[in-house]
């Protein structure tokens, strides 16, 4: 899978994880796309959230609430993103609980709580494999920023 | 209608999953587990055995209930989503 997105979707997501973590907690957010362009990324969602320096947890009415009104807004996850305080990678709990379960489905993580100047190409991104593992792809190959 | 005159006339559960509603014959005696599986398998979900259906309340299904109790529309997601 890839996504297309404007540069400004990712200014606009280390923003929110920089005002929400406050350089201490996680955060995630939702990278959407309309149904009718599957690579298509131009809009974040910032769900209700608690966090904590090692996790963060999405209240799972409000999950299900997101679930549908994606659906009747015709508009699809295309990639799940947060930060890490630290080093980026891919854990165990990212691998057993993203929002979404199908091969292809991209989960990107962002390094040192988004401070400093933050590139894809220091963040770890993380491709949902058919047989249910993760694998770690070069995020240049898989996410296409336009300016 | 009664609620037993409309389990009576259940002939389908739509289940939504990553914006896609498919529709599932209703078996009355059917377990939720038994519908969650087929649910998985048809949405082509991988190897991740968190999954639940949900009600669109939120309300998570017990995996050992009987469908009868549930509604015609079922939402399948992670019975927990987080990161860390």
């Amino acid at each position: 899978m890839v996504v297309c997105a404007g540069e400004g979707l990712l200014v606009e997501t280390l923003a929110h994880f920089r005002q929400c973590g406050r350089g201490l907690d996680e955060c995630v957010v939702y990278w959407t796309g309309p149904l009718e362009d599957a690579e298509l990324a131009d809009e974040i969602v910032h769900p209700m959230h608690t966090a904590t320096r090692h996790e963060y947890v999405i209240d799972q009415r409000l999950a299900v609430r997101f679930a549908i009104e994606s659906a009747r807004g015709r508009r699809a996850v295309r990639l799940q993103v947060h930060v890490h305080p630290g080093l980026a990678f891919h854990s165990t709990t990212d691998d057993q609980h993203s929002i979404i379960s199908k091969p292809g489905f991209l989960s990107l993580v962002v390094p040192d709580h988004a401070h400093g100047p933050v590139t894809l190409d220091r963040c770890y991104l993380a491709e949902l494999q058919s047989d249910g593992s993760w694998r770690g792809v070069p995020p240049a190959e898989r996410i296409r920023l336009a300016r | 209608m009664t609620g037993t005159e409309a389990q009576a006339h259940k002939q389908d559960v739509g289940v939504l999953y990553d914006s896609e509603v498919k529709e599932f014959p209703y078996k009355e005696h059917e377990k939720v587990t038994e519908l969650l599986e087929r649910a998985k398998h048809a949405f082509g979900v991988v190897s991740n055995h968190l999954l639940s259906l949900f009600a669109p309340n939120g309300g998570e299904l017990p995996d050992d209930k009987s469908l009868a109790a549930a509604g015609e529309e079922l939402v399948l997601g992670q019975s927990v989503v987080k990161g860390g």
